[in-house]
């Protein structure tokens, strides 16, 4: 049986190319997800998290860095904040060393004012994703290669049409 | 001014500030018969000013906010200090201070996790216990739960068959889609 992946603690996100999953119990509990400014962050979030580019500060918590984040050190779920730094329309996600899996959209008070905390995140969606998570670290690690072996054809083909350096007289 | 205060709120003949309840609101708080509105320019508020008088127990105005002529309506005139205790800052008969304290009471309770509305103490143990959303945790937040049960039950339903769902639903990847297909099958 292959290994389950562990979820990354760092505050920020790693900036390497990862894939995205969707979690199967993934909910909207805020409802707002589909509009703006909320939609366009999440492109955004998805977009940067796959060409491994650093996410903006306006994703992250105030504080980070100085403070602890409870719910990541007690679950391993991260959270995005949507909209603004301040924003109580959250993206839950889990991020590991291939890929990203988001869990929900909700807000402070339904994950963060529990006790303890992140016991519905872990009830309700990685107790159910334990099953999944070594399919999507073997399809990611698939893709990655995939992506390694297609830059690596490029990277020929670029030096390939590149003229040598001697002048044609 | 401090002594210009304790002059111009020097109880009347009785002891107490009069209220001048037939000149309407605005001459509630107005010593020696001059009306409220004409200490408006002249203080923002008799806040922290106690009215003493040579002997006896010191007289402190209830009301915070004098000019407020919402609340002047509401306010007894004066109420001995060693009578009334403060919470920060505030009597506690003041009709504000009853509100602080009706919150200060949700402290026993938590919020739902569900909903975001505050379940009892009790629920929220018991919730917590159970390993996972089955029949007997919506059976007892039907029971336990203080008037929110209803949204609180459809919540964790709505939870728990998604829960189960997942079990032979295995996740989507969806990298690679363009963004409005992305959105589409994120948010469904």
């Amino acid at each position: 049986m292959p290994p389950v992946p562990v979820p990354l603690t760092n505050d920020h996100f790693e900036m390497k190319r990862k894939e995205v999953y969707k979690a199967p119990t993934f909910v909207d509990r805020t409802g707002r997800a589909g509009s703006d400014p909320y939609a366009k962050n999440l492109l955004e979030f998805r977009s940067r998290i796959e060409q491994g580019l650093e996410l903006p500060p306006k994703f992250y918590r105030n504080g980070i860095g100085t403070t602890t984040d409870d719910l990541l050190q007690h679950t391993g779920v991260k959270h995005v904040h949507l909209g603004a730094t301040k924003s109580d329309v959250l993206l839950f996600v889990e991020e590991f060393d291939d890929f990203v899996v988001l869990l929900e959209i909700a807000g402070h008070d339904q994950n963060f004012w529990e006790v303890p905390v992140g016991a519905t995140l872990k009830k309700h969606h990685l107790d159910s994703l334990e099953v999944h998570l070594p399919g999507f670290a073997a399809t990611a690690s698939a893709a990655r290669e995939k992506a390694k072996k297609r830059q690596r054809i490029a990277a020929a083909g670029a030096k390939a049409a590149k003229p040598s350096g001697r002048r044609q007289p | 001014m401090g002594g210009e205060a304790g002059a111009m709120w020097r109880p009347a003949a009785s002891g107490i500030l009069r209220r001048f309840s037939g000149l309407g609101p605005s001459a509630a708080w107005a010593p020696s018969g001059k009306r409220a509105s004409a200490l408006v320019g002249w203080s923002a508020s008799p806040v922290g000013m106690a009215v003493t008088r040579s002997s006896g127990p010191a007289f402190r105005p209830v009301c915070h906010q004098a000019h407020d002529l919402r609340l002047v309506d509401r306010c007894p005139a004066v109420v001995p200090m060693s009578a009334a205790s403060y919470v920060g800052g505030m009597a506690t008969n003041h009709p504000k201070a009853a509100g602080e304290k009706r919150n200060r009471t949700k402290r026993g309770h938590y919020r739902s996790a569900a909903t975001g509305r505050y379940i009892s103490a009790a629920l929220a143990e018991e919730m917590s216990r159970s390993g996972k959303v089955g029949a007997v945790a919506l059976a007892t937040a039907k029971r336990r739960a203080l008037g929110h049960a209803a949204a609180d039950e459809q919540a964790l339903v709505r939870l728990a068959r998604s829960a189960e769902a997942a079990r032979s639903n295995p996740g989507e990847n969806l990298s690679g889609l363009s963004d409005e297909e992305f959105l589409k099958r994120l948010l469904g």
